[in-house]
């Protein structure tokens, strides 16, 4: 065999170690990725909960201390008390919403990444792809010898 | 304070944006490092690969160019081996060559074409053949052309120049060989029957340029011309014409001049010659004597043979023998004065005693004797002829007027002696020949004597030897650039040639004088 298609022929093998190589260590990193995003995920999911939570138990200490007073200055708790109080209701309700409106975006974003991070790492380890990237080297550098 | 005691649970914890723990492109940097790696090696060996083609190709381009020559050379060598053997009759122009050159060609190529086993080179060689087997036959087409024309002209100016030949040999048939060279351009298939007018007046050119050399060659100047004359009309411009007559002129005149130059050298030659060999018969002659002493038995052979010695004058040998010595001079002069003397008085009588009292003594022996032998012929002359001592007196007279005023003048001192000297010497000549033979008509001795001696070339300076020679020259040269210069007349040139003679004749005589 000519020195110069044994040396095209093993820097071709060697190119390709390469590529595949580079393609599974990408795909580790991605897997970890994943993992990680994952992990953020249950993280927003479960900070979002204990955050309503506490939310909501705020609310409902200042009703308790808005009826208490009301009640200890003899006040009726209808009409402007009443009112007092239902504002307190809605802004929990509304709180607790957004909380865990912020909460799902959160989850969602980790989760989606973590799935792209999931599939790119699926692509680099997939033996069709690393065997048309090899495939393609290999063609192309045969292409430059027989060009010559 | 809060509100309810205990109900502060702490910080908020916030999840905020998902960001990636690991770098993809970190991780594939060592992968990349081995593919590059790869590469690398992969452009190395590609471009050991090109170099390793563009080798292959070069060595493919130069076996195809070999194998393409080489046909080339088999084609063409063959081709120019039949050319070569071709006889040119049957094909004049060459156009039958250059047929089969094609045909033989196309076979060849086929031939050497199957010798090629890559079909690539095979192919390209077959092309490249064939353009270049075009190219060259195109060149050799014309080349053959002009070769084939050559060949033509070539044969048809040896034809005319055998022509000329034959005329040069043989100058009265020039007008016959004109026709024939006329006939053979006629009659030359080869020859454009547009060129033909022209070439035939080129010949006719020729045959009569030949036959005029030849004739100028044997020094028939007179029938060279003289042909130019009555051919020349209708082949020579008026220009060549006066060309070619001035040409034969100035061959004639260098004829001349290189034969008189011959003949005065030779005389000169000649002269000096007898001179040492005169002298070295005096010498040995001497030398004889003087071993011979006073012996007469010993002198006698010796004298006997100065007396039979021809390369001596009568004087040296009186001289060599002791006798009293005559120059010629004296013996003329004396000769001269008694037979004018006689003329005069008539009385030879005394004449007769007086040269038998002066033998030995005023005038030579031999001279003595010969006097005494015409003065007898003189005594009967004169008594037969009582006229004849008038007409030789009137002879005298004649011959000393040539020594006039108008001779004189343009003469320096001593050319002025000279030529007297030469008219007294012409007298005593004079005398001699009427006195030695009285019959002689002497008006016309006189006449003569003059005109050989005194007045033959009038014309001609009164010089010295060397003057006479660069006067030669000079009327040689001045005659030349005339005749080159198209400006000398029939009648200069004769009296040019007379000169030249007259020159000539002169030098001889002046040359016998000083001996």
């Amino acid at each position: 065999m000519p020195v110069p298609l044994a040396l095209m022929a093993a820097g071709t093998a060697i190119q390709i170690f390469g590529q595949y190589s580079a393609n599974y260590s990408q795909a580790q990193a991605e897997i970890q990725n994943a993992q990680f995003y994952k992990e953020q995920a249950d993280f927003a999911w479960q900070s979002s909960i204990r955050q309503a939570n506490i939310a909501s138990r705020e609310y409902e200490a200042r009703k308790g201390a808005q009826i208490s007073a009301f009640a200890k200055g003899g006040v009726d708790m209808s009409g402007s008390a009443a009112s007092v109080i239902a504002d307190t209701l809605s802004a929990r309700s509304e709180e607790l919403m957004a909380i865990e409106r912020k909460g799902q975006i959160e989850f969602k974003l980790a989760r989606s990444r973590g799935r792209q991070a999931e599939g790119q790492a699926a692509l680099l380890q997939d033996p069709i792809y690393n065997a048309t990237q090899a495939g393609a080297t290999a063609l192309t550098n045969y292409a430059a010898y027989k060009k010559g | 304070m809060p509100v309810i005691p205990g109900l502060n649970e702490g910080q908020v914890l916030n999840a905020g944006s998902p960001v990636p723990i690991a770098s993809p492109e970190e991780a594939r940097m060592q992968g990349n490092a081995v593919a590059r790696l790869g590469g690398a090696a992969t452009e190395l060996g590609d471009t050991l690969n090109q170099l390793a083609r563009a080798e292959s190709n070069r060595r493919l381009r130069v076996d195809k160019e070999l194998a393409s020559q080489s046909a080339e050379q088999t084609i063409l060598g063959e081709y120019a081996g039949t050319v070569a053997a071709a006889p040119i009759e049957g094909d004049r122009t060459g156009a039958k060559q250059i047929e089969g050159f094609y045909q033989r060609s196309a076979v060849k190529i086929e031939e050497q074409a199957a010798l090629i086993e890559d079909p690539d080179v095979r192919a390209a060689f077959t092309i490249e053949a064939r353009k270049n087997m075009n190219e060259y036959a195109k060149d050799l087409f014309a080349k053959e052309l002009v070769k084939r024309s050559k060949q033509t002209d070539t044969l048809n100016k040896k034809a005319i120049s055998g022509f000329g030949q034959m005329a040069r040999h043989n100058p009265k048939d020039t007008e016959l060989l004109m026709q024939k060279a006329e006939l053979y351009i006629e009659d030359n298939p080869d020859i454009p029957a547009s060129a033909k007018a022209e070439q035939q007046l080129a010949a006719r050119k020729q045959v009569l340029t030949d036959s005029v050399n030849g004739l100028v060659d044997r020094r028939n100047y007179e029938g060279a011309i003289s042909l130019v004359e009555k051919f020349g009309g209708g082949v020579y411009t008026s220009e060549e014409k006066d060309k070619r007559r001035n040409d034969i002129t100035t061959a004639r005149f260098q004829d001349v001049n290189r034969e008189l130059g011959g003949l005065y050298k030779m005389e000169e030659v000649f002269t000096k010659n007898r001179k040492k060999k005169a002298s070295d018969a005096m010498s040995m002659h001497t030398e004889s004597l003087k071993q011979a002493g006073t012996d007469p038995f010993a002198r006698a052979p010796i004298i006997k043979a100065i007396e039979n010695d021809p390369l001596l004058s009568a004087d040296k040998k009186s001289a060599l023998k002791g006798e009293k010595s005559f120059s010629k001079g004296q013996d003329d002069l004396y000769d001269s004065t008694i037979m004018k003397d006689v003329i005069r008085t008539g009385d030879y009588q005394s004449a007769s005693e007086k040269i038998f009292d002066d033998r030995g003594s005023r005038v030579s022996p031999q001279r003595a004797s010969e006097m005494v032998t015409r003065l007898n012929s003189l005594k009967e002359k004169m008594m037969n002829d009582p006229n004849f001592t008038s007409v030789v007196k009137t002879g005298e007279k004649y011959i000393r007027a040539q020594a006039n005023q108008e001779a004189l003048a343009p003469m320096s001192n001593a050319e002025r002696k000279t030529y007297m000297d030469k008219v007294e010497r012409t007298v005593e000549d004079y005398y001699k020949q009427v006195t030695t033979n009285p019959k002689v008509d002497a008006k016309a001795l006189a006449t003569g004597l003059v005109r050989s001696n005194l007045d033959t070339h009038p014309d001609i300076p009164r010089q010295s030897v060397g003057e006479l020679a660069q006067t030669r020259d000079r009327i040689v040269q001045e005659t030349l650039a005339k005749k080159q210069q198209g400006r000398l007349t029939r009648e200069e040139e004769r009296e040019a040639t007379k000169k030249l003679q007259g020159i000539h004749k002169r030098m001889l005589e002046m040359d016998k004088g000083a001996d």
